[in-house]
């Protein structure tokens, strides 16, 4: 017997009221401020129904169609890495005493997410992170916690936009593992397999109907599709490595870095980036003080800083640390590639920068 | 709840003794104040503390002593760079960091 079922769309509730009563937060995609973005939703009817999104080089716009849909878009601006890894938190908590004694307690942001709709290089971004964050020496406790919480339904991709390059990381457009279910959206709902326990348990609850060949086939036919739409890939990764480790004088970071206004909106809206800085936030009484956690970029001239020196001053230090951290010295650090093939960092580039072109310029010219 | 290995969350060590080694540089030695932490508190050669100065932040300090150390004690010699080692100058023997 098939390990596929069917959900049709007019089931979605049933879905999204299964998770409401097991005390999840749902987070979803949903139409805000013309972008389709990850968001709280109450029932089936705030998906992005009917939307679609167009994405070039510094370029982004979602327009609605008659397609009756909730999917037919191709990613979300921000992935899943906010849920996990916050923009902004709360580490510890320090009082101090009348002898001045301090007290630490820590500070946990526990939420428990089911999060629809993750496309499949978002899920391998996650595992990406898990790798920086739990699969480490040292933990971080809040995101693990809130990993471990974590439900997630994938949704396969049969569609993408002009910057994704993702197929030649082998990071989609169908998702492999890492999810709990995992759903490909056909003419009048989907057609969803169990990747979990969790995900069993889920279709077995909803008494979800096997799906029909024909309705698997359909499924197969949409994911398919994408290899024909996607055109941007970047050569095999191990050449990359290689290229950029042994490229460091190349003239083309000059080049870039005379383009690049190191804003950081790359790092960003990308999946797996994870720089980070460390603030403190004194009481204005000066009893007690607490630590905080927030997103940095290695585009930033701060984030160099140390010892009273700057050590990539210069734009084009900052974009070659990026990249070859990305596509090189990643693999070093976490034994896995640091690039998923999303495509944000060349959407959401004010200056239309596009990382796949970048890194075949150098490539190409490769003589190590 | 407390979730348990929270590699971010400082402990609370005492200043034994503040010496000054010059005028920008200085040595504090750092008793732990739990015993149980400072019964398994061990270092090797090269390794640094992250020291947290209360309200103003942390900077990552190298330790200075021999790791043979039987009086539960390490050292830190700090020179005066940037704004949080100028506010650890003003720390004095019996404060806690």
């Amino acid at each position: 017997m098939s390990h596929f079922y069917f959900l049709p769309h007019k089931r979605l509730d049933d879905l999204i009221g299964y998770f409401k009563a097991k005390g999840y937060e749902i987070k979803a995609p949903t139409v805000s401020e013309e972008s389709i973005v990850y968001d709280d939703i109450e029932q089936a009817a705030d998906l992005p129904w009917g939307y679609i999104d167009e994405q070039s080089p510094a370029h982004y716009k979602v327009t609605k169609t008659a397609e009756d849909k909730a999917f037919a878009w191709s990613l979300t601006v921000q992935s899943v890495k906010p849920m996990l890894f916050e923009e902004k938190e709360a580490l510890w908590q320090v009082k101090r005493d009348s002898q001045g004694k301090l007290k630490f307690e820590q500070c946990i942001n526990a939420r428990k997410y089911a999060v629809l709709g993750v496309r499949p290089c978002d899920l391998r971004a996650i595992e990406i992170q898990d790798r920086v964050f739990v699969e480490n020496a040292y933990q971080d406790v809040r995101y693990k916690t809130r990993r471990e919480q974590m439900f997630i339904i994938a949704a396969n991709c049969t569609t993408c936009h002009s910057n994704c390059f993702c197929i030649s990381l082998g990071d989609g457009p169908q998702a492999d593992k890492g999810f709990d279910m995992a759903m490909t959206e056909i003419d009048d709902g989907f057609v969803v397999e169990s990747g979990s326990d969790d995900g069993r348990a889920l279709i077995e609850e909803l008494q979800l109907n096997p799906a029909t060949g024909q309705q698997t086939h359909l499924a197969e036919v949409k994911v398919n599709s994408v290899y024909q739409k996607q055109h941007k890939s970047i050569p095999p990764l191990a050449q990359v490595e290689k290229a950029l480790f042994a490229n460091h004088d190349h003239p083309q970071w000059e080049d870039v870095a005379k383009r690049c206004l190191s804003c950081g909106s790359c790092t960003q809206a990308c999946p797996t980036c994870f720089c980070h800085t460390e603030k403190e936030q004194p009481s204005l009484d000066g009893d007690n003080s607490t630590h905080i956690r927030e997103w940095d970029s290695c585009f930033g001239l701060d984030h160099s800083y140390t010892h009273g020196e700057l050590y990539r001053e210069k734009p084009k230090y900052r974009y070659r640390q990026w990249l070859t951290h990305k596509f090189s010295t990643w693999r070093d650090q976490f034994r896995t590639k640091g690039c998923v093939g999303c495509g944000r960092c060349v959407t959401w580039c004010p200056v239309s920068i596009d990382v796949t072109e970048e890194i075949n310029a150098i490539v190409k010219e490769d003589k190590s | 709840m407390i979730y348990p290995q929270d590699a971010y969350l400082p402990l609370q060590a005492k200043i034994i003794e503040f010496i000054e080694d010059a005028p920008d540089i200085f040595t504090i030695r750092l008793r732990l104040s739990d015993e149980k932490v400072r019964q398994k508190y061990r270092f090797q050669p090269g390794q640094f503390n992250m020291i947290y100065l209360y309200g103003v932040g942390e900077a990552a300090i190298s330790i200075v002593n021999d790791r043979d150390f039987n009086d539960e004690i390490f050292e830190h010699t700090i020179q005066v760079v940037g704004r949080i080692t100028k506010g650890m100058h003003q720390l004095q023997q019996g404060q806690y960091s």
